[in-house]
């Protein structure tokens, strides 16, 4: 057995007509399903609104560290005085209280 | 086509049956035409057919509209087709040698010029080699040869890496080759 023959197989089943679908298929899925199933809407569990929506959070997240990691550099680069600055602050008034 | 399946899947959403039935009609075909690669019975096919749309009815929840409803709704299909031929395998235990047509015997024989080999002669042979194939090696070579899918559409039908299906694709040629052997020579003597 070559190569060769079994491509010419392969090939010979890729020519193979699918079979038509049977009249009346869709109706009989639709009558398969229960009547509470038909007529329930579809629910989006919170599990995979979150999962669907997973990008955006991260993406969200992601541009929300990186405004306030420039803002800090901005500010230490300008001699305001940071968050970090202003936290300090705070710890040593409250411990000389 | 795509954007009319993304249509009826928001009016199944919000409650409308009907637009089932509508979105069923649109993708049956593309469905048989998956699962008859797997299954020659057109009854057998009706019914793992009908399989695959209620389970994709019932997952319709966790569609999330990223890839097109037909790509998502292949991918239901061939697990449906795995889930099929591994329990036909179970079923089967050890491999059946029914009787090959007479045209499959005389291309078995090199008597057959290999042009006149049809597609359901074709498909006669190799469903009976297959039977040495593991499911997932079957699943693997017809996407690859016989639907003529990449491996990168492959690793995305069934889940796996594109290592796993190149190594499953070339494990599934040599056992193809070494079993079609077999049957030549059961039919030289």
């Amino acid at each position: 057995m070559n190569d060769k023959k079994l491509s010419q197989l392969f090939a010979a089943a890729r020519q193979e007509t699918p079979p038509a679908v049977p009249a009346g298929f869709a109706e009989r899925v639709q009558h398969e399903l229960n009547p509470a199933e038909r007529n329930a809407p579809v629910v989006v569990s919170i599990l995979d609104q979150l999962n669907r929506n997973f990008v955006r959070y991260a993406v969200s997240a992601a541009a929300m560290i990186m405004i306030c990691v420039a803002v800090e550099v901005g500010q230490s680069f300008s001699h305001e005085p940071s968050i970090d600055d202003d936290v300090n602050q705070i710890c040593s008034d409250w411990m000389l209280h | 086509m795509v954007n009319d399946d993304a249509e009826l899947v928001a009016r199944v959403r919000a409650g409308s049956p009907d637009a089932y039935t509508e979105l069923v009609r649109h993708n049956q075909q593309q469905v048989f035409s998956i699962l008859h690669r797997y299954e020659r019975d057109i009854h057998l096919v009706e019914d793992l057919a009908q399989e695959t749309f209620l389970k994709a009815w019932r997952a319709l929840g966790s569609f999330d509209g990223r890839a097109p409803f037909q790509h998502w709704l292949s991918r239901i299909a061939v697990h449906v087709a795995l889930d099929h031929v591994r329990r036909r395998k179970r079923l089967s235990g050890t491999i059946s040698l029914p009787e090959l047509g007479e045209d499959s015997v005389a291309w078995l024989r090199d008597e057959l010029p290999p042009r006149e080999l049809q597609g359901r002669q074709a498909r006669e042979i190799l469903e009976l080699a297959m039977q040495s194939l593991s499911p997932s090696e079957q699943v693997v070579i017809t996407l690859m040869e016989i639907e003529g899918r990449s491996v990168k559409e492959i690793c995305s039908l069934t889940g796996d890496s594109s290592v796993a299906v190149r190594v499953r694709a070339m494990r599934a040629r040599s056992k193809l080759r070494k079993a079609i052997e077999k049957l030549e020579d059961s039919e030289h003597e």
